[in-house]
C-alpha cells in the first residue's frame, strides 16, 4: 500500500482524532515509544519494577497526542497517593527542570489537563514520585481515550514554564507564604521557641538574569552582643539549602537601649548568574535568625533587580561573607580583587595622591642635589 | 620640613664628594633619595594588598585597648604596641571601625578565628586597615634604612648595605606581606649600635632596652651587648662602673612597665592565655632537651662569648655587631620558627658591611634558601607561590604549595619531608657560611 506523504498524512489524521472526538468514540489507544527508562528494571512478564530514587519513562508521542490539549495516562497499577511530574521541553535527550507540570494522582487511568501550549515536542518524561515498589505495566502507558471525557480532567497542581523573569520593579514576596521553623506566631508577629530559628519563603523558580539581590525589613528585638549574626540560604538548580552556600552577616546593634529596632537587610546575589558554574534559577531562600528573646516581626521582603541596586546598596551588611560552591580563581579573582579595591573610591583616590606626592617629593630632591 | 632635613643630608659632608671607582653620574645624596623613593613606593604598593591572620589578631588586641581604654595595662612587647595603639588612633579619622569587626570576646585568645579573619577580609574597608596598621612599620623600616646609610661609612659599601635593606625578599615579606612588626625591634637594634658606634653607653642601653619591649628573641644579645661594653685600655673599675651602669638602666627600663602597671592597678594579664603552660615548666621542657636546640645553641653562644672577649681590642660597636650576627646564625641554624623570623636575620650582617665584611653572597643564598623552604615548609595561607595573600591558594588553582609538590613528587625519594630536611640543613650551611664571612678578619 502507498504511504501518503508526512505533510498530507498529519492533517488528515488530526483530522480524524478530532472527528473520532467530536462523535464521542472510544478506546482509540495512540501507539506510544518508550525512549528510554531510569531506575525501572523490566521484568519478564514485560512489567516495570522501580528499582531506584529517581523513576522515569522518556517516551515519545504520536503526533496527535501533541495537539490534544490533555493526556491520559495508565501505569498499570493499583496506587493510593503518587506524584506524576511530566517535563516537556528537552534539547539533545536533556529535559530542561523549570518546563514541568506536576499531579497528585490516586487512580489510573488518569486524564491530566496540560499546560497551554506545553507540548512543543512530542518527547515527554514522565517521573514518578513517591511511589518506591511500584510495579509498573506500561504497554498503556499514554492514549487519547476520549470515553472517560465525563470524569474530571485532572489540573496540575504546579506548572513550571519557564523561568519568571525579574522585572525592573522588583518582586515582593508575599508574607502569607512563608513558613516558619521553631519560631511561634505568625510573620508579623512571632518569638523564638528553639535553637535553629529560620524562615522559608515560597517557590520562587526565579531566573537570576537581572537579580541583584533580596531585601527584608524586619524588627528585632535588641540583644547586649556587639553585633548578632544572621545566615542566609539560597537554592538554586545546582543546590538545595546548603552551607557551601550561603551567606554570612553580622549585624550591628543600636545602642539605644530600645527593646527593639526596625533592621533592613539587603543581600546582594547578582554573584549568582556570574558564578561557576552560573547559577540559572533561584528556587527558595532561608534567612536564619541570632537567638534573641523577645518579638521578632518580618515587615517586608523583595527580589531586587539591577536596576533598583543603588537605591539598596547602602543597606547590605558591612560585615558579609559569602560562602560559595566555587571560589574564583586566576584572572576571575584577580578582576574580581580589583572590583572591590575599586568600590572604595576614597581609599582609591587618597592612596593614588599619596603615590603621586611621593613621586613628586622625591624627584624635586634628587633634582636639588644635582 | 623638607625631606633632605628629615633624612640628614646635610650632614654628610661626603654626601656631594665624587665618590672613587663608583660611577660618577648620581651623587651619594642622590643615591640615597632614589633608593629611599623606590623602597618607599614598592612598600606602598604592597602595604593594603595583603592581609594575614596574625596581623589582624594584633590589630584587634590594639582597637580592644582602645575601645575599652585599657591603655595602662599589657605590658606585653608594650613599645610595639603602643605605637600600634597610636597610629590605629590616628586611623579612626578615616576609618570607622564601631561595627564590631575587630570585637574580642574573650582577649587572652591570641589568634583569630577563621570566621572572625573571613569578616575581616570581606570588610569593603579592608584596604585602609591594612593601610594603617602597616603605617608604622613604614616609618620604622624606612628609619631604619637611614640609621644603616649613618652607620656604614665607606662610600660604596653603603649604597650595597642600603639596597640590601630597601629590597630584599625577607624584610619586604615579614612587613607588608605577613605585616608583622620586626622592624621596629630591629631599628631599636639598630639605633644600638650606632650609639655605640659614637660611644654613647648610655643612649645605647636605653635603645637596648626598648629594643627587648620589642622582641623577646633580644634578650640573647643582652651579654654580648655587655660584654662589648668592657674596653681592655681602660681601668678595670671603670669597666665596671660602665657595666653596672648600663646593667641597672636596662634592668630599670626593662622592669619598670610592669611596676607601673601594677602600681597603677592595671591588670598585665590582659592578654595571657590562662590556660598556657606556666613558665616554670616551659623552663624545665628547655632544661631537659624538650627543645632539641638548645645545647647546641648554649654551646655556641658560650664559644662565641669567648670570641667576643678575646677580640676586645676592636671597637665596641663592631664587637655588638659581630657577636649580635653569629648569635643570630647560631639560632637560626637550629630552629627556623615561623618565616618571618628570618626578618631578623638581615640588619646585623648588613651594619658588618661597616667592618669590611663581605655579606651580599651570603644573603643571595639566604634569599634563595629561604624561599624555598617556606614554599615546602608551611600551611595553607601563609607563604605560598602568592605568599600570605588568602588569594594564594585560589590565584594558580593548584591549592597550597607543599600539596602541589606533594603531589609532583609522590613515590619519588625526594618528598616533601626530605625535601623539607634537606632544604633546613641548607639553610644550616648558608648560616655557616654567614658567620664564616663575618667572623673572618681580613687585611
Amino acid at each position: 500500500m502507498t504511504k501518503l506523504p508526512r505533510s498530507l498524512s498529519r492533517p488528515l489524521r488530526i483530522a480524524f482524532g478530532l472527528w473520532l472526538s467530536a462523535f464521542g468514540n472510544s478506546a482509540i489507544a495512540a501507539s506510544t515509544e518508550i525512549l528510554s527508562t531510569n531506575d525501572l528494571s523490566k521484568h519478564v512478564d514485560s512489567t516495570y519494577q522501580v528499582s531506584g530514587i529517581d523513576p522515569f519513562v522518556v517516551i515519545k508521542l504520536e503526533d496527535e497526542a501533541t495537539t490534544a490539549g490533555n493526556i491520559t495516562v495508565d501505569l498499570g497499577t493499583e496506587i493510593s497517593d503518587i506524584k506524576l511530574e511530566l517535563f516537556f521541553k528537552s534539547r539533545q535527550s536533556i529535559f530542561d527542570p523549570h518546563y514541568k507540570a506536576s499531579y497528585r494522582v490516586d487512580h489510573f487511568p488518569v486524564s491530566l489537563k496540560l499546560p497551554t501550549g506545553a507540548l512543543k515536542s512530542n518527547i515527554l518524561r514522565i517521573d514518578i514520585v513517591g511511589c518506591p515498589s511500584c510495579r509498573l505495566d506500561l504497554s498503556n502507558l499514554i492514549s487519547s481515550d476520549q470515553s472517560s471525557r465525563s470524569s474530571k480532567l485532572l489540573e496540575p497542581i504546579e506548572i513550571l514554564n519557564g523561568l519568571k523573569q525579574l522585572n525592573a520593579d522588583g518582586q515582593v514576596l508575599q508574607l502569607n507564604d512563608w513558613s516558619l521553623n521553631d519560631l511561634g506566631g505568625t510573620l508579623t508577629e512571632f518569638e523564638i521557641t528553639a535553637d535553629d530559628p529560620f524562615l522559608v519563603s515560597p517557590k520562587l523558580d526565579l531566573s537570576t538574569r537581572g537579580l541583584a539581590g533580596v531585601y527584608f525589613k524586619f524588627e528585632a528585638p535588641s540583644s547586649n552582643q556587639a553585633w548578632d549574626s544572621y545566615q542566609f540560604f539560597y537554592q538554586t538548580e545546582h543546590h538545595g539549602f546548603s552551607l557551601k552556600a550561603s551567606s554570612d552577616m553580622r549585624i550591628s546593634q543600636n545602642k539605644h537601649g530600645q527593646e527593639s529596632e526596625t533592621a533592613e537587610l539587603f543581600i546582594p546575589l547578582s554573584f549568582l548568574a556570574d558564578d561557576f558554574p552560573p547559577s540559572k534559577s533561584l528556587k527558595q531562600i532561608r534567612l536564619d535568625l541570632p537567638l534573641i528573646d523577645g518579638k521578632w516581626a518580618l515587615l517586608e521582603s523583595k527580589l531586587i533587580h539591577d536596576s533598583q541596586l543603588e537605591q539598596y546598596l547602602a543597606l547590605k551588611p558591612k560585615q558579609l561573607v559569602h560562602t560559595k560552591l566555587q571560589r574564583a580563581t586566576g584572572l576571575r579573582l584577580i578582576k574580581k580583587s580589583l572590583l572591590n579595591v575599586l568600590a572604595d573610591r576614597w581609599f582609591v583616590a587618597s592612596y593614588l595622591l599619596l603615590i603621586i606626592t611621593v613621586i613628586i617629593v622625591f624627584f624635586r630632591a634628587f633634582r636639588r642635589y644635582k | 620640613m623638607s625631606i633632605e632635613s628629615l633624612l640628614g643630608l646635610n650632614a654628610f659632608s661626603e654626601g656631594t664628594r665624587a665618590l672613587p671607582k663608583m660611577p660618577k653620574k648620581i651623587n651619594n645624596s642622590q643615591f640615597l633619595i632614589v633608593a629611599l623613593g623606590a623602597g618607599i613606593l614598592l612598600r606602598l604598593a604592597l602595604m593594603p594588598f595583603f592581609a594575614h591572620v596574625d596581623l589582624f589578631s594584633e590589630a584587634r588586641r590594639v582597637f580592644y585597648v582602645i575601645e575599652n581604654d585599657y591603655l595602662f595595662d599589657n605590658s606585653h612587647r608594650f613599645v610595639v604596641f603602643y605605637i600600634e595603639v597610636i597610629f590605629a588612633a590616628f586611623s579612626t579619622l578615616f576609618i570607622d571601625v564601631t561595627d564590631g569587626l575587630f570585637h574580642i570576646s574573650d582577649p587572652t585568645q591570641s589568634v583569630s578565628s577563621i570566621i572572625d579573619y573571613g569578616y575581616f577580609l570581606n570588610d569593603p574597608n579592608i584596604y585602609r586597615h591594612l593601610f594603617f596598621f602597616k603605617l608604622p612599620y613604614l616609618v620604622f623600616d624606612i628609619a631604619t634604612a637611614i640609621v644603616i646609610w649613618k652607620f656604614v661609612e665607606n662610600p660604596s659599601h653603603r649604597r650595597i648595605a642600603l639596597l640590601l635593606w630597601l629590597f630584599n625578599p625577607l624584610t619586604i615579606f615579614s612587613t607588608y606581606i605577613f605585616g608583622r612588626f620586626e622592624v621596629i625591634s630591629l631599628f631599636f637594634l639598630a639605633m644600638t649600635a650606632l650609639q655605640l658606634k659614637y660611644d654613647r653607653v648610655f643612649f645605647a642601653s636605653v635603645f637596648f632596652a626598648i629594643s627587648l619591649h620589642c622582641r623577646e628573641i633580644n634578650i640573647l644579645f643582652a651579654p654580648f651587648f655587655l660584654l662589648a661594653l668592657i674596653d681592655p685600655k681602660d681601668h678595670w673599675l671603670r669597666n665596671a662602673i660602665v657595666l653596672m651602669v648600663s646593667t641597672t638602666i636596662i634592668g630599670l627600663l626593662f622592669l619598670l612597665p610592669n611596676w607601673l602597671i601594677d602600681f597603677s592597678g592595671g591588670d598585665t594579664q590582659l592578654f595571657v592565655d590562662p590556660t598556657a603552660s606556666t613558665k616554670g615548666d616551659t623552663l624545665n621542657k628547655l632544661l631537659s632537651l624538650g627543645y632539641y636546640w638548645f645545647y647546641p645553641i648554649v654551646i655556641c653562644l658560650a664559644a662565641l662569648a669567648i670570641y667576643q672577649w678575646e677580640t676586645s681590642y676592636k671597637p665596641k660597636a663592631e664587637r655588638f655587631v659581630i657577636s649580635a650576627s653569629v648569635v643570630l646564625f647560631i639560632y637560626f641554624g637550629f630552629n627556623v620558627h615561623s618565616v618571618h623570623y628570618a626578618a631578623w636575620l638581615v640588619l646585623m650582617p648588613i651594619l658588618a658591611m661597616q667592618y669590611d665584611k663581605k655579606v651580599v653572597l651570603p644573603f643571595v643564598a639566604l634569599f634563595g634558601v629561604w624561599i624555598v623552604l617556606w614554599l615546602l615548609k608551611t600551611d595553607s595561607g601563609v607563604f605560598t607561590l602568592f605568599l600570605a595573600a588568602p588569594l594564594s591558594t585560589d590565584f594558580i588553582g593548584l591549592g597550597h604549595f607543599p600539596s602541589f609538590y606533594n603531589k609532583l613528587t609522590a613515590g619519588s625519594s625526594l618528598d616533601l619531608f626530605q625535601s623539607i630536611q634537606l632544604m633546613r640543613s641548607l639553610f644550616l650551611v648558608v648560616m655557616g657560611f654567614f658567620a664564616y664571612r663575618v667572623l673572618r678578619q681580613r687585611g
